[in-house]
């Protein structure tokens, strides 16, 4: 039963379509649906696919009432060769843009990198591939398809808790951090890269959303942002200056830890001039004075015992960042 | 004649025009005799164009309490959790027929403090809608931290009770060595001890949002989103406080710095908002925006009782430990970041000359304004605040960005691009003078000193396709960075000096170095050898000159330590040279199994005198991946990386002679990563999918401090931190058993483990401090967990 | 980790057991070759569905011999349109299995 109304539904199917071709065939004006035009392609590239083609209906792209939406063509040209088949003996010749970065299971080359960015640009051009010209990314070669997933029902890239291990591909230091002692909450699945990076390209260094380092810090930590009435030079100037946002063995994601940190900029002022080996590790670590009094400029949080609003502070008394 | 390289090229181009026009355009082919829209009545393909929603409802199981474990995921606690996750979609554009609308419900983690729902619809091309709430609660503690303050995380008032007891300072050395009983904040009576109880830290995240853009037709639209951020909770901060006599007839009398370790409350609201309208057109394409950041504290700042007294002798301390301070302890005062907003007008956009030549750019201007009243910031008995020239900062920043950015495909082989980027912090607050009682009780006058700085940065690079296979990146960068004070009072402010740097001070002061400029040359190389083999190599090499201030003053010190050390730079704008060296190698050895290895490392020399020295960095990682069947595959890498950094400093202080008493410290970190991942689709029958991950990171530091010149040894001076360690393993193992088409049962194991050793918390534990600091008896983060999850889906289409 | 028992070795059964054809194995083997893009289960494409082709051989002597020399010789295949090309040579992993080739015939004229 179920057959016959598969086959029922593969008449009604075949009319239509066969009216829709031949409509158009004679250049009148009914326009082909955009599930006729795929059919060109998915009459042979259908559910028996290993890669699920047809779950790009289920995406944006998919959404056939939209008529920006594109059809197989649209994106991996009109490949009128491969539609002929295999002429010459030579094999049946690749489609126009063939994406990503290793051989198809058919043996066809992928495309120059160029083609295959310029058939997703040639609507995604403006917004956040705005700088995607000359970025780092486009400059290395890297294409939409290295990190975009267009045929399944979820892309990856778009799923806060998928998208870091999509990065992680080639961005292996980063992968190593996100497991070290303080990181921020990619591990967790609560961040993604994209929380801070634009990696379509950007404005700002190392392909940041915003302008600035500071600037995409304090999209979140606004605590910071001041302007304080006592500053703290380093802080106005970029957060990385003592921070490594993706993961450090130093709490709070400290490239180095107070009163070591501050010796990389203080030498004179109270004891950013004295030397602290041992003496970090308190009594236990065998720095302490005879008769047990560690210096508590040099244990814990060393000058941070002391000089704790190392954003800035805002108090009259605060200059210099004790209250 | 077109070379192959070429041909592909203009093919390109001719489709990127060609795709717009091919939307609407019927592609002739042969009459197709069976050409056919999907065939939803099959079942393979209704899995693939119907959306999937699930619900996944189940429970897991953390058999150990750790705030360290559950720092972001919300297991904090032993005990059984609630797992909820859901996805519901639909709408009418999946029936591919005439309507564009899809919605989408999603849930994750809703059992937690770690939960997300979210909420969406959109009609395609026309409008979308959405709204948001993610709450995340951050551990910052293992839960180990004690306190004997009354109040909770999040206030912003901590009281000791009077019965606590004052804590007498006063100790008797000889020879820099404490000889008397009185040990102070060390050696607290019984009853105070019994007054610290544990207090669990944490702040806590709430981000409730929406966001909804409209599609006025096909070439502008309006895309707005509003966030509330709302964050309560607190994080550990040090204090400072002073240590009061109480024998004095004229009252207080304040001397020297006695430290607690409180709960300072991050009772925040940021709302952030963005509007923008977006134009698209066929060649160019502009973007105009408003961004507005709104942030409020709710608290001016925090005050805690003052246990700390001095008196007496070491021997017989006056008063002694432990007598009530009567009526209640004196109470200092601290500030807590000020409200401030951020409004901010950007434009940005391009234009494509020709499918060769695009040029892209943008401009933003921002103004930041902060003005908190200084009420609640600072101590009121004793009045510290002596000298208030206002009573508020009336902070204005300007911030101002553009860029520019025009890339050529000169030809088929040959790429061209040239950047500008200028960004302006101009600080237009005024200063004052204020003066005001510092810790230990001195009487300070200080200007404020509001920074400002620019950048200015020119890229120039170039791509050479020698073939397909090979290609070169030669690039050039100049980076000017620029630094100043807007006012007069902040540019010729000047401390006290003693005689020693009588003339320091002969020209306008401020910043130490008002200029920097560096230049950079970038190489990269990449190529494919044969079908398999792809390689890529990178060197950079950039040099930084500095200009120096040789009379700057610090502005937090208005006293004679107001500088650093004669021919001291701060590493961040001292001059440098750079070298950074990249190379990989990616081998693809069959279609199922590739492996990849790569390699960085980075040398940088400063040229100062003093300060930092040098600094490295090296990583290598190896990478690989098996799919041993269609239904299988394992993954493993290995990560390994080294940081170093040399200090060269001085001892004593003179900002007119180099100093002959030196000392460096040296700093390493390493950090070692291995993980292994496998999954497993289709077994026993299809209907088992199995995925394991495992992952193991050790991270060491150590700081090595020597005395290299005339510098007598002494306790503590010189010689190695212990080290900063923490090793953490993790492996987690997740089933899914499909027991029919529409529910599947989840059950998985996840095992982690921390052990983590640092040297910061010797500091803190009862009998261990420093006389003059309040114990918390914090411990290293240590735990294992095994947890256990088991879970029901049910799925629909 | 009771759980962890519970989903070990449990039941293992195939929806379409039928004697000595592995449906499953024949299907993997078919995809790997791209057999799908001409031929579909029951659908024409540019070439026959396999229900047809085992319409078509149903009862006859030597089908199994006949379609694995069409699969193994890359004889010529008629097309829709009138021209002919070499019919895709099945290749299998290791080399030469004849008894996968086997399966996926007999899976075909199952059909």
């Amino acid at each position: 039963m179920k057959r016959l109304m598969s086959i029922a539904l593969l008449c009604a199917f075949v009319a239509a379509s066969v009216v829709a071709t031949r409509f158009a065939v004679a250049g009148e004006e009914a326009a082909p649906t955009r599930l006729g035009q795929d059919a060109v392609c998915t009459r042979c590239h259908d559910e028996s696919e290993t890669k699920p083609i047809l779950a790009m209906y289920q995406t944006p792209h998919g959404v056939t009432a939209d008529a920006r939406t594109p059809s197989c063509q649209s994106c991996h040209g009109e490949s009128a060769g491969h539609l002929v088949g295999d002429k010459d003996g030579k094999g049946r010749p690749a489609p126009d843009v063939i994406f990503g970065s290793k051989h198809t299971p058919a043996g066809y080359q992928p495309s120059a990198p160029l083609a295959q960015t310029e058939a997703c640009l040639s609507c995604h051009k403006a917004g956040l591939r705005t700088h995607w010209s000359g970025s780092q990314h486009q400059t290395n070669d890297v294409v939409c398809s290295n990190c975009h997933t267009v045929h399944a029902a979820n892309d990856p890239m778009l799923v806060k808790v998928l998208q870091p291990g999509v990065c992680f591909g080639c961005h292996k230091e980063q992968r190593a951090q996100t497991h070290q002692f303080s990181t921020h909450p990619l591990d967790a699945g609560k961040m993604a890269c994209s929380d801070c990076h634009n990696p379509h390209g950007s404005a700002g260094p190392k392909l940041l959303a915003k302008n600035t380092v500071t600037e995409t810090c304090l999209t979140c930590h606004a605590e910071k942002r001041g302007p304080f009435l006592w500053e703290h030079q380093p802080v106005n100037e970029d957060c990385t200056n003592c921070h490594t946002p993706h993961g450090s063995n130093i709490s709070p994601l400290l490239k180095s830890r107070p009163p070591f940190m501050c010796d990389e900029c203080h030498d004179g002022p109270h004891n950013s001039q004295a030397p602290y080996g041992t003496a970090v590790g308190g009594i236990q670590g065998g720095g302490a004075l005879a008769g047990g009094n560690p210096n508590s400029n040099a244990v814990g949080r060393a000058c941070m015992n002391c000089h704790v609003m190392i954003h800035g502070s805002n108090s009259p008394t605060g200059a210099f960042l004790h209250h | 004649m077109k070379t192959a390289a070429e041909y592909l090229t203009v093919k390109s181009i001719a489709i990127a025009i060609a795709i717009r026009a091919a939307l609407m355009l019927f592609v002739a082919a042969p009459l197709l005799a069976q050409a056919q829209a999907l065939d939803a009545g099959n079942e393979d393909v209704r899995t693939l164009i119907y959306p999937l929603s699930w619900l996944e409802i189940g429970v897991i199981n953390v058999p150990t309490d750790s705030p360290k474990f559950g720092e972001y995921n919300g297991l904090d606690r032993s005990g059984a959790y609630l797992l909820a996750n859901v996805e519901l979609r639909g709408g009418d554009a999946y029936q591919q027929g005439d309507g564009s609308t899809r919605w989408q419900v999603r849930g994750i983690d809703l059992g937690t403090t770690s939960r997300r729902l979210e909420a969406n619809v959109a009609q395609q091309g026309l409008w979308n809608f959405g709204v948001h709430f993610d709450q995340l609660r951050h551990y910052t503690t293992d839960g180990s931290y004690q306190t004997p303050f009354l109040g909770s995380p999040g206030d912003n008032l901590f009281i000791l009770p009077p019965a606590f007891g004052v804590i007498n300072t006063t100790t008797t050395t000889s020879a820099g060595v404490i000889t008397s009983e009185n040990r102070g904040a060390q050696s607290l009576s019984a009853s105070q001890l019994a007054m610290f109880h544990n207090k669990n830290i944490y702040t806590e995240r709430r981000d409730t949002g929406l966001t909804a853009g409209y599609h006025m037709n096909a070439q502008w639209a309006l895309q707005f989103d509003f966030k509330r951020l709302g964050q309560s909770g607190a994080k550990l901060i040090g204090s400072g406080t002073d240590a009061y006599d109480l024998s004095d007839a004229g009252g207080f009398k304040y001397g020297g710095e006695r430290i607690a370790i409180l709960m300072n409350p991050t009772e925040y609201k940021t709302d952030t908002l963005n509007l923008t309208l977006n134009w698209t057109g066929r060649k160019g394409f502009a973007s105009a925006g408003y961004f507005g950041s709104i942030f409020h504290d709710d608290y001016s700042g925090i005050s805690w009782s003052n246990p700390f007294v001095t008196g007496g002798t070491g021997g017989a301390p006056n008063p002694a430990p432990g007598t009530s301070p009567g009526a209640a302890f004196p109470l200092s005062t601290m500030s807590t970041p000020p409200g401030n907003q951020l409004h901010q007008l950007n434009l940005s956009g391009g234009y494509l000359f020709s499918p060769a030549t695009k040029l892209t750019g943008g401009l933003s201007y921002a103004r930041n304004t902060q003005n908190a009243s200084y009420d609640g910031t600072y101590t009121l008995v004793p009045n510290t605040a002596e000298i208030l020239p206002v009573n508020s900062l009336d902070g204005l920043v300007v911030m101002t960005h553009a860029d520019l950015k025009l890339t050529h495909q000169a030809s088929s082989a040959l790429n061209f691009v040239a950047g500008f980027k200028y960004n302006e912090r101009d600080n237009r607050t005024a200063s004052h003078e204020y003066t005001f009682l510092d810790l230990g009780g001195e009487e300070l006058s200080a200007v404020n000193i509001p920074m400002s700085n620019k950048r200015t940065q020119f890229d120039l690079g170039a791509d050479y396709r020698f073939s397909a296979h090979q290609k070169l990146h030669l690039g050039y960068e100049s980076e000017r960075i620029n630094r100043w004070c807007n006012n007069p009072l902040a540019n010729n402010a000047q401390g006290e000096l003693s005689a020693t740097n009588a003339g320091y001070y002969t020209t306008a002061s401020c910043v130490q170095v008002p200029r920097n400029s560096e230049n950079r040359l970038v190489a990269t190389w990449r190529a494919s050898l044969g079908e398999s083999v792809n390689v890529n190599a990178g060197f950079t090499h950039g040099r930084r000159s500095s200009e120096v201030n040789r009379s700057f003053y610090n502005p937090m010190q208005a006293n004679n330590q107001g500088f650093e050390n004669y021919g001291y730079l701060a590493f961040f704008d001292a001059s440098r040279r750079q070298n950074l060296f990249k190379a990989g190698v990616t081998w693809q050895a069959t279609d199922r199994f590739t492996i990849g290895l790569n390699g960085r490392r980075t040398n940088d020399d400063y040229d100062s005198t003093l300060g930092v020295q040098k600094g490295d960095t090296s990583s290598a990682n190896l990478d690989a991946s098996f799919s041993y069947s269609e239904n299988g595959s394992v993954a493993a890498y290995a990560s390994w990386q080294r940081r170093t950094r040399d200090l060269l400093s001085a001892s004593g202080r003179d900002a007119i002679v180099l100093r002959d008493t030196l000392w460096s410290n040296n700093f390493s970190d390493r950090d070692n990563t291995v993980g292994f991942s496998g999954k497993q689709k289709s077994l026993l029958g299809g209907k088992l999918d199995l995925t394991e991950e495992f992952n193991y990171s050790s991270g060491t530091s150590r700081y090595v401090t020597n005395l290299v010149q005339n510098i007598s040894a002494a306790v503590g001076n010189s010689g190695s931190s212990p080290d900063i360690r923490a090793k953490t393993t993790q492996f987690r193992f997740v089933g899914a058993y499909r027991l029919n088409t529409a529910s599947s049962v989840l059950a998985g194991y996840l095992y982690q483990r921390l052990k983590s050793s640092d040297y910061f918390y010797s500091a803190y534990q009862f009998g261990f401090t420093p006389t003059t600091l309040l114990p918390t008896n914090q411990q290293a983060p240590n735990y294992t967990v095994n947890t256990i999850f088991v879970a029901y889906r049910y799925s629909f289409r | 980790m009771t759980a962890l028992v519970v989903l070990g070795f449990g039941l293992a059964f195939s929806a379409h057991a039928m004697a000595g054809v592995d449906a499953e194995a024949a299907k993997a083997l078919a995809r790997q070759n791209n057999c799908f893009k001409c031929h579909g289960a029951t659908k024409e494409k540019d070439g026959p569905a396999y229900s047809a082709v085992a319409e078509k051989y149903k009862g006859k002597d030597g089908a199994e011999a006949r379609l694995i020399e069409h699969i193994t010789s890359g004889e010529k295949a008629k097309f829709p349109d009138g021209h002919e090309e070499a019919h895709k040579i099945v290749k299998t992993s290791p080399p030469d299995d004849m008894a996968q080739i086997k399966n996926l015939i007999d899976w075909i004229l199952s059909l």
